[in-house]
């Protein structure tokens, strides 16, 4: 048993589920999240990216006050969360009371999160664009980073400040996520915990991620290159590498990736799979969206084989199928299970069908023609 | 068109319907192979004493691992679609043991088994063979010439029609690649999903659903 003293970051809380009720195209949901990894799957135009975003906002805003450690008063938390809403989802004009769920008359949404010691923030959002009935009992979070599925580490270089200066139509996640990668390296030498989750990262980047005069360069073998010159894949990894680096990814803290698998081949998701595991197994609560057979796959697997896997990438894994409702019904479905094969709806796994389907009928073809 | 003996040779174990209409009916693996009239040839090559009493002579060790040779089930050869060459599997009620080999094994299986097929044709056409059409094979061989290799398997993870596409979509993409060499179509069917083969009809015997022994 380890005799070290606890930190912040071993009782800070994480989140526990969430309950949406007409926000986009959300109209009454709970989601119970594991604590480990959380895996969103699900067609085009379904809500994922909206989901996502809106957990962030949650973890990114909800917290207690960092310097005081006191709870954010209501007045307080509203602007923040209204701020964060009209930045993150970057609505025409600001006007976040366009992510209330369309319809008759007078219409809120209303989201609530529970956190894993009890906690609850929550908040009103009017279709008039006013945050109401904002509350949060819930003590300082740890840091919650935010990868959008385009790689960031290129466009790095001089973006906060064009951001700043309303430049830029990228939304908010962007320029978090600048920030979260400008941080630091920690000092002194390496924690074994902290080598062994970017040791294979930077395998497979062949260096060393650092951040000089404003720009990201990998530093291996071949020199010192500037992650402009890098292949996407690999920048991604660089990315996820600094993060955990500079100490943005601490045990309950949160990673949010739309998409993590964009511009990765195959080997790269392997990684980037594993990495997952790594980062779960060590207390990082993760929420990611994939369209990835072989990335879903190999988590699914994670969770159906807990014994098989190595110690160090058990975590629990808990998938979300979003899906459209019939024409005649709003909204969206959502059912989750601990693999894919309990999910009712895996468009990964129907496209995979009907790729099947699209083959046997050229087969077909082949066969009665001459 | 088949010389008459060959045909005779090959229609030895069709059955006439009422309809005129020729079946040739083979029983592989839990399943019934139902070949309609567009069949000129249709039968059980390993079950040919060319193959077990010539072909599966060519067997020993090599390095202390043991090695014979192989051969598929059932050969056929349709009107338009050419050469066919059909491996049955029935995982069904063995699912534990057969694990590894759904996940690929077995379509390299089959990629073994049909290079040994063919190889023996050749061997075939090169001598007095005339319990199957071997000189008309190894000519269906030919550049040119359509030829299909089919896996045709049952495991009872294929009730859900998803689930069995994905791991037959995954299959035949091994076989396709192993097959490569020899320019073949290749397909891998289960009784849980649309058949694509011409006039064939395949159904499940009793002896599938009886419980393992």
């Amino acid at each position: 048993m380890s005799t070290k003293p606890k930190t912040e970051a071993d009782t800070a809380p994480i989140l526990k589920s969430a309950n949406i009720k007409k926000f986009g195209l959300f109209t009454d949901e709970t989601l119970e999240f594991a604590p480990g990894l959380n895996v969103f799957i699900g067609r085009n135009g379904c809500g994922k990216s909206h989901l996502l975003k809106l957990l962030y906002t949650l973890v990114k805003e909800c917290g207690a006050d960092p310097s005081n450690g006191s709870v954010l008063e209501a007045k307080k938390l509203e602007h923040r969360l209204a701020e964060k809403l009209a930045g993150v989802f970057r609505p025409e004009d600001d006007r976040i009371g366009r992510l209330v769920q369309r319809g008759q008359g007078g219409r809120s949404a209303e989201v609530t999160a529970t956190f894993s010691n009890g906690q609850q923030c929550g908040f009103e959002l009017t279709s008039r664009n006013k945050i109401k009935e904002a509350r949060s009992s819930v003590a300082q979070l740890q840091e919650a980073a935010f990868l959008p599925s385009r790689e960031v580490l290129a466009l790095y270089e001089g973006f906060v400040a064009a951001y700043e200066k309303r430049e830029l139509s990228f939304d908010e996640t962007f320029r978090d996520i600048c920030l979260a990668l400008s941080e630091k390296q920690l000092r002194g030498k390496r924690d074994v915990a902290l080598d062994f989750l970017v040791k294979p990262l930077e395998e497979e980047i062949r260096g060393k991620v650092s951040l000089e005069g404003g720009r990201f360069y990998v530093s291996g073998a071949d020199g010192s290159i500037e992650a402009h010159l890098l292949s996407e894949g690999w920048r991604k990894l660089a990315a996820l590498a600094q993060l955990i680096i500079n100490g943005t990814l601490t045990k309950n803290g949160f990673l949010f990736w739309d998409e993590p698998e964009a511009n990765l081949n195959p080997k790269m998701v392997v990684q980037l799979s594993d990495t997952l595991l790594r980062l779960a197994n060590q207390g990082i609560q993760i929420f990611v969206i994939s369209h990835d057979y072989l990335l879903t796959t190999r988590l699914s697997l994670a969770s159906e084989y807990p014994a098989a896997i190595p110690e160090d990438m058990r975590c629990l894994v808990k998938f979300f199928g979003l899906a459209r409702r019939g024409s005649d019904e709003r909204g969206v479905s959502i059912g989750s299970g601990s693999t894919l094969a309990d999910l009712t709806d895996n468009p990964i796994l129907a496209e995979y069908a009907a790729l099947y389907d699209y083959e046997g009928s050229l087969f077909e073809k082949n066969q009665t023609r001459d | 068109m088949l010389p008459s003996m060959i045909t005779k040779a090959v229609c030895s174990r069709r059955t006439k319907l009422a309809t005129e209409f020729m079946i040739t009916s083979l029983d592989v693996e839990n399943q019934r192979f139902e070949f309609g009239e567009q069949w000129s040839v249709a039968f059980k090559y390993d079950d040919t004493a060319f193959y077990r009493k010539e072909a599966n002579r060519l067997q020993g060790d090599i390095g202390g691992i043991p090695h014979s040779t192989k051969a598929v089930d059932i050969v056929g050869v349709h009107d338009v679609s050419g050469l066919l060459l059909l491996e049955a599997k029935d995982f069904r009620r063995n699912r534990i043991a057969n694990k590894p080999r759904i996940k690929g094994e077995v379509a390299v299986e089959v990629a073994f088994k049909v290079r040994d097929t063919i190889a023996a044709f050749l061997g075939a056409s090169r001598k007095p063979v005339d319990e199957f059409p071997a000189e008309h094979l190894a000519g269906a061989l030919q550049r040119g010439a359509k030829v299909t290799v089919v896996l045709w398997l049952e495991d009872d993870s294929f009730r859900d029609s998803d689930h069995a596409k994905q791991t037959l979509s995954v299959l035949n993409g091994e076989l396709k690649s192993k097959l490569a060499w020899l320019n073949v179509k290749t397909f891998v069917l289960s009784s849980n999903v649309a058949n694509r083969l011409p006039n064939l009809k395949v159904s499940n015997l009793p002896s599938a659903s009886q419980p393992n022994s």
